[in-house]
């Protein structure tokens, strides 16, 4: 047991402790939760109340509002009032005409603060266009100044709100799956081009153990988040079902190898099989999901992770998530191939 | 040319034995009446999309049922005399086209059994019966391969499915995806694309099998 052997495992102990405290001690940035009326109408002056999270208006004594129409039209607000830190009232002068042809406008609600930095609901607000020619001439308040925050804190999204923390855990473990199913593979694949070496089978046997708890612990961390996001632990999502069919081929497998007797043919027959899943797995999660619509991101031709999804913040703890999912992937692999000798060797000491 | 008269050769020797022994025909057919016919009696009332996914489901189980003695030939003393004299290659590929056949014969013997105790909700028949062909063939490789591993074993019914079953999976919801547009269920401008992804899953799956088999073959 000496340091310079084992410090990947060090180093994956404590990257995953960091990626505990870090994932979720770091707080979210401020962000719009919901705002009241969503419909409204122009013709008169409207005043919205709006509800926000992790917000300091109270700290900021200039702030600004805006209705967006479209991305050259903007209405700011007439007067703010602050009711405590995350609640505001805001009034919008509406008694104008507004720039828009449609007969519902959905607008988005922008709120700026030098405190928090500027902070946006996208079609917050509904509003009926009553096309009253006696109305004043729209006026056009373009955007100046915004503040951008700084510091270290992860992106607020509508929907996902404080679950955006899962993206360390959901994702990164999918991601490590692949890589540890592959391993897998090729050790299944080096098995059968030379069955004697037995070393390289129950590396593939193990590699395969721990990419099943993962599947697994993939699978509840994705069925976890599908309830607070989509409504239900379980939907119709393509990449679930598919998912839940790549686990059901690698159970399969561990019923393989258990179930014949005559122990060679066994193993090679298991080989032959984990490779046989592993190459019916990728379309299963990597191409089909992609073709077809599903709720999952980076799937109907998006890519996955765009600057948009993951900004730096996230990236300072996923990818030591995945670094570290991989590494003890290993680890647990490793302790199970130890098992796998220690077996052996009674074995061979009882024979004797 | 050589080869594929092999195949042949050994697709036509698979279709005498099943003649030779007129029970094992007849009971995949009786399986697949007497199953249809308890789905009828159950559900009286049909809607097409029940229509629909039910005789995907009738034809899953009678395919597993009918590829399950692919190999057992093999198991006995004749397998011995083939081992030396064949090359793994031509066997499975044969297997495959075999029940291929069997299983395309058997969809549309089904589909009649359906269309004499229901109704037709098929519209588009060509894009049916195209479906069907490689739904099929979907299923003759994973179970032949599902076989070829269970081959041997004293519970292999039930390891073709537990081996079988999540790999067919994919081929059958695709199948089932098209044929509801077959149907007219719904409309879908992409079927091309579809019938792309179902062909792509069978050929990957058929090159996996060819590649696989006689690491199978020589136990």
């Amino acid at each position: 047991m000496s340091i310079k052997n084992n410090w990947w495992k060090i180093l994956a102990a404590v990257m995953m402790i960091y990626v505990i405290i870090a994932g979720f001690l770091i707080p979210l940035k401020p962000g719009i939760l919901t705002v009241s009326p969503t419909y409204i109408k122009n013709g008169e002056n409207t005043s919205i109340k709006v509800q926000a999270y992790n917000a300091n208006y109270d700290k900021e004594p200039n702030l600004r509002a805006w209705l967006k129409f479209d991305s050259t039209h903007y209405l700011a607000s007439s007067q703010i009032e602050v009711l405590d830190h995350n609640n505001l009232n805001i009034s919008f002068n509406l008694n104008t005409q507004i720039p828009t042809t449609d007969t519902i406008a959905p607008v988005s609600l922008i709120i700026d603060s030098s405190v928090d930095g500027y902070s946006l609901l996208p079609g917050a607000i509904s509003i009926k266009n009553t096309f009253d020619p006696s109305l004043p001439a729209f006026t056009n308040s373009a955007l100046s100044d915004m503040h951008a925050w700084t510091g270290i804190k992860f992106p607020f999204r509508n929907i996902l709100y404080e679950t955006i923390r899962n993206t360390f855990f959901h994702v990164a473990i999918w991601m490590a799956l692949f890589l540890l199913s592959t391993i897998a593979a090729i050790y299944s694949i080096l098995f059968l081009r030379d069955p004697t070496k037995l070393a390289y089978e129950h590396r593939a046997y193990s590699f395969t153990a721990v990419s099943l708890l993962y599947g697994m612990i993939g699978l509840a961390t994705g069925a976890v988040w599908a309830r607070f996001t989509w409504g239900a632990y379980w939907t119709n999502d393509v990449r679930l079902n598919m998912a839940a069919v790549s686990v059901m081929i690698y159970f399969a497998y561990f019923i393989l190898r258990g179930t014949i007797t005559d122990q060679d043919k066994s193993k090679r027959f298991a080989a032959a099989f984990n490779i046989f899943a592993y190459v019916a797995m990728i379309p299963l999660l990597l191409v089909i999901p992609r073709l077809t619509d599903s709720l999952h991101p980076g799937v109907g031709g998006n890519p996955a992770f765009s600057g948009e999804d993951l900004d730096n913040t996230l990236r300072m703890v996923f990818y030591p998530a995945i670094i570290s999912m991989i590494l003890l992937g290993v680890w647990m692999a490793q302790i199970r191939t130890r098992i796998f000798k220690i077996e052996e060797r009674r074995l061979l000491e009882q024979e004797l | 040319m050589k080869d594929i008269k092999q195949i042949f050769a050994l697709m036509e020797t698979e279709l005498l034995l099943e003649f030779r022994n007129k029970f094992s025909l007849a009971s995949i057919m009786l399986f697949a009446v007497v199953t249809v016919f308890i789905v009828f009696k159950a559900f009286n009332q049909f809607s097409p999309m029940s229509w629909n996914v039910l005789y995907w489901v009738v034809l899953l189980f009678i395919s597993t049922n009918a590829v399950l003695k692919t190999f057992s030939v093999e198991r006995s003393r004749t397998g011995i005399y083939y081992y030396s004299l064949l090359d793994p290659y031509k066997v499975i590929i044969s297997k495959i086209l075999y029940n291929f056949l069997l299983l395309f014969v058997m969809g549309i013997l089904t589909f009649g059994l359906f269309r004499y105790f229901t109704f037709n909700p098929v519209s588009k028949y060509l894009i049916f019966f195209g479906d069907l062909a490689l739904v099929s063939l979907g299923l003759s490789i994973v179970f032949s391969f599902a076989s070829a591993i269970a081959n041997g074993e004293s519970n292999s019914g039930v390891l073709i499915s537990i081996l079988g079953l999540p790999l067919v999976l994919p081929i059958l919801l695709m199948g089932i995806k098209i044929s509801t547009i077959a149907m007219g269920i719904t409309v879908d401008s992409e079927v091309a694309t579809d019938f792309i992804i179902l062909l792509a899953i069978d050929m990957m799956l058929a090159g996996l099998v060819i590649i696989l088999f006689p690491i199978l073959w020589k136990s």
